[in-house]
């Protein structure tokens, strides 16, 4: 799934201080790609991230994914874009603390009645992944790799086009940072799904052949 | 689906559910008890009246009647037999009957006595009246010694171990609807009821014949009037009751033993439904061309028994008012904050795709079943604290309904009622903690659903 940014800026307002975050953006990944973005903290990566996940509103300029673009949804609409073709995963997990790691998967579903084949494939994945056992398990009585394994499965359960990572690799140490790019290449390759991941670590960004810094105040402009 | 998940997301987080449920539950508790207590305590107080059949008591209070052997309790006066007519005949009055409540002290010197075989049945007025003999035919008393109703003085020095009077009621020998005795209350009777010919025939009260070792056929003296048969025994319940007495009697032989001629002492009237008491009362007043004359509703009970004031019973209605707003702030309070507290969980919920009307439902069905639960527990709980209230809540009927002497407080009953179970209020009350949970809550989660996710994340 395509994704276009044009002249995309966000300024932030907080009491009489503007913080232009993002100026002049202009981006266009195609189908499947797999990118990394990468800056240093306050660059305004996530806030790139989330534009595009349709969870935040450009100040100026479009966000066009698949060709639709997301100025023109309603909220309803937007919802239903980000269920269907995004998947999120958080810098912080954002796990809900108090229901078991199933749940925390299955919950952008949980309201659904037919539900039987995503359940099935997800149940696959977390074989897979190597967290099966841990599943009745609270996010508390997980390690950290763990938690970043069940968010990554809460974001792939409705199959979505698009994963956004935002540092998914934040809070782990080598190991554990290795594993969790591994599985975002993995989905990437075999489920076809197009990967934006956001890193302040060059080295992970090395990981991958499609990437941009992005600078604070300075423009960026990657269309073929 | 939505309720399984609602009820595991509320039971993952116990501590959260518990601080809103407790808010509930304290609140819709204060609500249900200061209700129940309130309903309580006016059943209790209406109760008297209620049992008498009676919407209104007349009575008149003035000077304490001078002493003789059987004289009228307390300050009341009499009241000639002959106006009760003239209350009968009121448009606004279903019905009007009379009662002499006296009390009959033990004779010291037996000389006086009339004996059971006294075939004459011939008035004894005269005898039995005040040692002057000017307080006759209704005439009011004069003044006599208020205080020494009870073993005191020469009366207590005159070798009676138990100066103590025996309360003794005349009531109309055919069944009445209002009264002391009413004709609902006859199956309560062990024996018999009067019939006009009973003379030297008493009733006695259950409790009275079992601490005196009383049986039917037995025999009891009444003041200076010996031998009386005791031809029934009635059951009158644990409550205190007006003209309630130790011992019935046919009212003429209450008559004749006050000897002060044709009087009663408390008459019992029904009106007819929605009239207005206050109009009644000034008209009754100007029957008995007697403005002194104290007529007692429910209303003007209540106030006396609980001691209310106008302006108490303003006070009362201004606490359950702000009992209400409390309950409203506490629950209003609970719901606002625990879902603004939520903010992220909101935030990541419409990341993950959540539709706003998905999320309304969720925070809806939460704060439901909280409201539901906590009014559910509340009223429970409301409920035993208004038992709890209600074991230590004693009170008695106001001194002028009260036919029993200083002396003899030990046998006078209490007043209470049962704290009822008002299902509409309760029903009333767990709706109204449900509604204004899932409004505050849903206020909450509208603020909140303006935000885009990244805003409602960032909350936190």
């Amino acid at each position: 799934m395509s994704i276009k940014l044009e002249n995309v800026a966000k300024t932030f307002k907080a009491a009489d201080i503007e913080l232009n975050v993002l100026e002049n953006i202009n981006l266009q990944i195609k189908d499947k790609e797999a990118w990394v973005i990468f800056g240093k903290s306050g660059a305004g990566k996530s806030t790139l991230l989330s534009l595009i996940g349709g969870m935040d509103k450009p100040t100026n300029g479009k966000v066009i994914v698949d060709g639709v673009d997301l100025s023109t949804l309603n909220t309803n609409e937007l919802a239903n874009f980000r269920k269907e073709k995004i998947g999120y995963v958080f810098q912080a997990f954002n796990l809900f603390g108090n229901l078991k790691a199933w749940d925390n998967i299955i919950l952008p579903i949980i309201l659904e009645k037919n539900r039987k084949e995503k359940i099935d494939r997800v149940m696959a994945w977390a074989d897979e992944l190597g967290i099966k056992n841990r599943l009745n398990h609270l996010p508390g009585q997980l390690s950290l790799g763990e938690q970043q394994r069940v968010a990554i499965l809460r974001a792939m359960i409705n199959c979505p086009k698009i994963i956004l990572a935002d540092e998914p690799t934040a809070h782990l140490d080598r190991e554990n940072a290795s594993k969790i790019i591994e599985i975002f290449k993995k989905f990437n390759q075999e489920q076809a799904v197009t990967l934006i991941l956001v890193t302040d670590h060059e080295a992970i960004a090395a990981n991958f052949e499609h990437k941009f810094s992005l600078v604070p105040g300075t423009k960026v402009s990657l269309i073929n | 689906m939505l309720i399984k998940f609602s009820l595991k997301n509320l039971l993952s987080r116990p501590r959260r559910s518990l601080v809103s449920l407790a808010g509930i539950i304290i609140g819709v508790a204060l609500f249900i008890s200061v209700v129940l207590i309130l309903k309580s305590a006016q059943a209790a107080f209406n109760k008297p009246l209620a049992e008498a059949g009676a919407d209104m008591i007349v009575q008149l209070q003035g000077e304490p009647c001078v002493w003789s052997i059987v004289k009228l309790p307390t300050d009341l006066n009499p009241i000639p037999s002959k106006l009760i007519d003239k209350i009968k005949a009121l448009d606004e009055v279903v019905v009007a009957e009379g009662a002499l409540i006296t009390w009959a002290f033990p004779v010291s010197n037996q000389s006086q006595a009339i004996r059971t075989q006294d075939p004459s049945g011939t008035s004894h007025a005269g005898l039995l009246a005040s040692k002057d003999g000017k307080d006759t035919n209704g005439a009011p008393c004069t003044t006599g010694p208020a205080g020494s109703f009870c073993a005191t003085g020469e009366h207590a020095a005159s070798g009676q171990s138990n100066f103590s009077p025996i309360v003794v009621v005349g009531v109309n020998p055919d069944p009445v609807e209002i009264g002391p005795i009413k004709k609902s209350d006859l199956k309560n009777i062990q024996g018999r009821y009067f019939t006009k010919e009973d003379s030297y025939a008493v009733i006695l009260d259950k409790d009275f014949a079992r601490t005196r070792n009383l049986k039917l056929e037995d025999s009891i003296d009444i003041g200076p009037r010996l031998g009386n048969k005791v031809i029934g025994i009635i059951d009158p319940g644990y409550d205190a009751k007006i003209a309630g007495a130790q011992v019935f009697v046919p009212l003429k032989v209450a008559i004749e033993m006050a000897g002060r001629g044709e009087i009663v002492d408390i008459i019992f009237v029904k009106l007819k439904g929605g009239i207005n008491t206050a109009v009644v009362k000034q008209k009754i007043k100007k029957a008995l061309s007697n403005d002194t004359v104290t007529i007692t509703t429910s209303r003007d009970y209540l106030s006396s028994v609980a001691g209310f004031s106008n302006l108490a019973q303003k006070l009362m209605l201004a606490t359950f008012l702000i009992v209400v707003l409390i309950v409203f702030l506490l629950i209003a309070k609970t719901a606002f904050g625990s879902v603004l507290e939520r903010s992220s969980e909101v935030g990541t919920l419409k990341a993950i795709g959540w539709q706003d009307q998905e999320i309304i439902k969720l925070i809806v069905m939460e704060n439901s079943i909280l409201g539901f639960a906590g009014g559910l527990l509340g009223s429970v709980l409301g409920y035993l604290v208004s038992l709890v209230y209600k074991i230590n809540l004693v009170s008695a009927l106001p001194y002028y309904l009260n036919p029993y002497p200083p002396c003899s407080q030990y046998l006078v009953k209490t007043l209470s009622a049962p704290v009822p179970i008002f299902i509409n209020v309760f029903l009333f009350t767990i709706l109204f903690a449900m509604i204004i949970q899932v409004c505050f809550g849903l206020l909450a989660t509208l603020r909140i659903l303006k935000l885009t996710p990244i805003q409602a994340l960032r909350k936190l």
